[in-house]
């Protein structure tokens, strides 16, 4: 069989070569011009939008959260972290009071107070005398400017306890994603009643995760959107950083974690779920890259499936749709998935843990970096999968700066850290014995 | 200077194969030296005392691991986790790499390195920042595609390169090949190395393995087909070298990587042009240090039978064939485009 060329064949293929290689040239010098100009703009401007928002930051941290607390058998340190996390990603630091507090209060305050957003003071209190050993929120109130107050009240222990109290301001657009935590099974029907909670149902059956998913977007001959300086594609962000999560929660774990797509190849939307289907799948994260109008905006922000809320989202929807094959019949049977409880319950409980996690960790090396929370979109390829599933958009390529971080492979390792911590954040929170309720959620809004 | 080139004695044409397990370079004199891609720096005083040097490459850096910070920079074909350290440790196994080629100080360089088929452009660069301080010019070339030129295998063939990190498969039909025509899967030697671990450990617990030990294993006795092999190897048993036969264990280890290779030829072969699907089916070339594993031919050639009847052939030297590739297309680059590819900041 002939496989040799000839010179002329020989010398368009050298020339190719070098044509691909001189793009690379180009995707570097892109890259140090756009650093260049990102000097110049920071030495010539002042961020009058950006000091404004931090004097209203500044004379907004008000709100409390107060939580009562003594030796806690049932509740562990790392859980009533997550719970902070989760309700308290945006505050300011202080702290008071750390003499006589037993180990795991000493251990949250340290693990929380090196958090420059979050302020938590302790407090010692008067005795009380032992009571049920239950967490539940207490009360909950709307603050005005962009604040919220939440209360929170611990009884417990057989053994005299000191109560402490923790002040925190919290953020209004994560609030509402209160996790109420309660050891034992015995929570009184006005408390639930009092926050509209449900119990969520996979905790209830004790339903594990083997195998997770992930789908890196785009792909192949949809390149999904550009950068418009360096020309970095959507595809390749999401495929490296989708491999470098695998590799992360395969480590020193028992999941079987598969990728969508492990090359630079065109999957349809349709495939992507069918192969979830296919591989019994019990977690679908989506990972996307967003682009937006305005190029100074940045932000993250993390979706399941629901109807759009505004529409920046039904367009972005729309876009993250191109390519699906699915038909109408296809739909109507899809949306029968829509009203599975469990699925809707764990995806929005996914969503946070990931949302705040990614949030709270880039917005330490960005600040500018805005939290448009987790959100309800309708995706095609959160519809597809009848299992917990979320899309995330890590970043804005569509911004100058963050277009030069995700060109950096130590900057998408940092983001698939966060990932994989969001994950497992959310994989330990429902291997925890205790149920976990959590509030109804409505979404964040886009600062 | 052991490496001339025809033409310019001052110039050196360099293909660089930097490979998840070992390294190879290749000089337009015929040379080619590898490496394992192993960069140790001693841990402390102590060490570096007892080890005469501030940095230890491959083999050597490997035996006194125990003194060493050891890094293994490469995953998968490309940077492992894009650290400093990782850029440092390619650094150093580069300058490594270019000492075996025999360059000079002072010699014009030009080099080639080979990276997997479907590395990102942005693993491309990096490669391209970390070699390219190196070199006079640079270019970076996919893996099959360079063992493809190497062997003037470049109308009508599917190149598998099967190594450590990923097996990187190129349909080449006579020009640079696309993203449509190559494939690379992260299942590679690797993974083998990691199963052999699990099954050996789970079939002789009272035995003690390492990675490095199972990869040895792999590299001397590694097989795949029906055959029924007795393999025995020495292990330590509480202190104690005792012999175990690993063949059932080595066999499974070594056909876990082969079902996802069957699947990627059937999909690349079946996208293609029909009409040249037969002649692309009629020259299958095996390369890679996993071509080595005893029966490979025969396994896939039986595996591809419900399919169509495939024809695979190993080439003769594996290990060198991508650097070689490399350097053979290097050489062949016209000079201004070269010049064109130039780095202006080399120290050379």
């Amino acid at each position: 069989m002939p496989n040799k060329v000839n010179k002329v064949q020989k010398k368009q293929i050298l020339q190719a070569l070098y044509e691909d290689n001189a793009k690379l040239q180009h995707f570097q010098l892109g890259k140090a011009e756009l650093q260049e100009q990102e000097v110049s703009t920071k030495q010539g401007n002042v961020d009058w939008l950006n000091l404004f928002l931090f004097l209203v930051l500044v004379g907004g941290v008000w709100g409390v959260l107060s939580y009562s607390s003594a030796f806690s058998p049932g509740l562990s340190t790392e859980k009533l972290a997550a719970v902070l996390m989760t309700v308290a990603p945006k505050t300011v630091a202080a702290e008071k009071s750390k003499e006589s507090l037993s180990y795991p209060e000493q251990e949250l305050l340290a693990e929380n107070t090196h958090i420059p957003d979050i302020e938590i003071t302790l407090q010692q209190k008067k005795e009380s005398s032992p009571v049920k050993n239950r967490w539940g929120m207490h009360s909950f109130t709307t603050m005005p400017v962009n604040w919220s107050r939440v209360f929170f009240e611990r009884e417990a222990g057989e053994k005299p306890f000191y109560q402490y109290e923790i002040v925190a301001a919290v953020r209004k657009p994560v609030l509402p994603e209160i996790i109420l935590e309660h050891v034992d099974l015995d929570i009184p029907e006005t408390l639930l009643g009092l926050i509209d909670t449900q119990l969520p149902l996979a905790q209830l059956f004790s339903l594990q995760v083997h195998t997770i998913v992930i789908d890196p977007g785009h792909g192949g001959r949809d390149p999904g959107t550009i950068g418009r300086r360096t020309g970095l594609m959507e595809k390749e962000i999401t495929l490296d950083i989708a491999r470098m999560l695998k590799a992360k929660l395969e480590k020193n774990s028992q999941f079987k974690v598969l990728l969508t797509r492990d090359s630079d190849r065109s999957v349809s939307l349709k495939e992507r779920t069918e192969f979830a289907r296919e591989n019994q799948a019990d977690l679908f994260i989506s990972i996307h890259v967003n682009s937006l109008p305005n190029e100074s905006d940045n932000l993250v922000e993390t979706f399941f499936f629901g109807a759009y809320q505004d529409v920046r989202d039904a367009r972005l929807a729309e876009k993250e749709n191109k390519g699906s094959d699915f038909t109408l019949g296809d739909f109507t049977e899809m949306i029968r998935v829509l009203g599975d409880t469990l699925k809707t319950q764990e995806s929005q409980q996914l969503a946070q843990f990931v949302q705040s996690t990614l949030f709270f960790n880039m917005n330490k090396e960005n600040e500018k970096l805005a939290n448009a929370g987790i959100k309800t979109a309708p995706f095609v390829v959160l519809l597809g999968v009848e299992i917990p599933a979320i899309l995330t958009e890590i970043a804005c390529i569509s911004n100058n700066q963050e277009e030069v971080n995700l060109s950096e492979s130590s900057y998408r390792r940092r983001i698939a850290d966060y990932l994989e911590l969001g994950i497992r954040g959310y994989l330990e929170h429902r291997a925890s014995d205790s149920i976990i309720a959590q509030g109804v959620t409505q979404h964040g809004s886009y600062q | 200077m052991v490496a001339t080139s025809k033409k310019s004695k001052n110039v050196c044409f360099v293909g660089i194969d930097l490979g998840t397990s070992r390294s190879v370079v290749s000089t337009s004199n015929g040379t080619c030296e590898w490496v394992e891609s192993y960069v140790g720096w001693p841990k402390d005083f102590v060490a570096r005392k007892m080890l005469g040097k501030n940095v230890l490459i491959g083999s050597e850096a490997l035996e006194h691991r125990h003194s060493l910070h050891l890094s293994r920079p490469l995953a998968n074909g490309v940077f492992k986790d894009g650290t400093e350290q990782d850029s440092k440790a390619v650094k150093e196994l580069v300058a490594h790499l270019l000492e075996l080629s025999g360059a000079e100080e002072g010699d014009q360089i030009h080099i080639a390195v080979g990276v997997p088929a479907e590395a990102l452009k942005i693993n491309k660069k990096a490669i391209k920042d970390t070699v390219g301080a190196y070199a006079d010019s640079l270019i970076v070339v996919s893996e099959p595609f360079s063992v493809a030129y190497g062997l003037g295998a470049l109308d009508n063939t599917l190149i598998i390169d099967i190594g450590a990190g990923t097996v990187d498969f190129c349909i080449m039909h006579g020009t640079v090949p696309n993203d449509e025509d190559q494939r690379s899967l992260t299942t590679a030697g690797d993974y083998i190395d990691e199963q052999l671990l699990d099954l050996l450990q789970e079939a002789h617990p009272e035995s003690k393995f390492s990675l490095n030990m199972v990869r040895n294993f792999k590299e001397e006795h590694g097989f795949v087909g029906n055959a029924k092999k007795k393999v025995m190897v020495k292990v330590p048993v509480d202190g104690k070298f005792t012999s175990i036969n690993i063949g059932n264990e080595l066999k499974i280890a070594c056909e876990s990587i082969l079902p996802p290779i069957v699947e990627t030829i059937i999909g690349l072969i079946s996208g293609f042009d029909p009409e040249f699907q037969e002649r692309i089916r009629q020259n299958i070339i095996l390369a890679g240090g996993g071509s080595q594993l005893e029966g490979l031919e025969e396994y896939l050639t039986d595996a591809m039978k419900n399919f169509e009847s495939c024809k695979f052939r190993c080439i003769e030297d594996p290990l060198c064939a991508g650097a070689m590739g490399a350097m053979e297309l290097v050489t062949d680059m016209p000079e201004e485009l070269l010049e064109a590819l130039g780095n202006e900041e080399s120290p050379r």
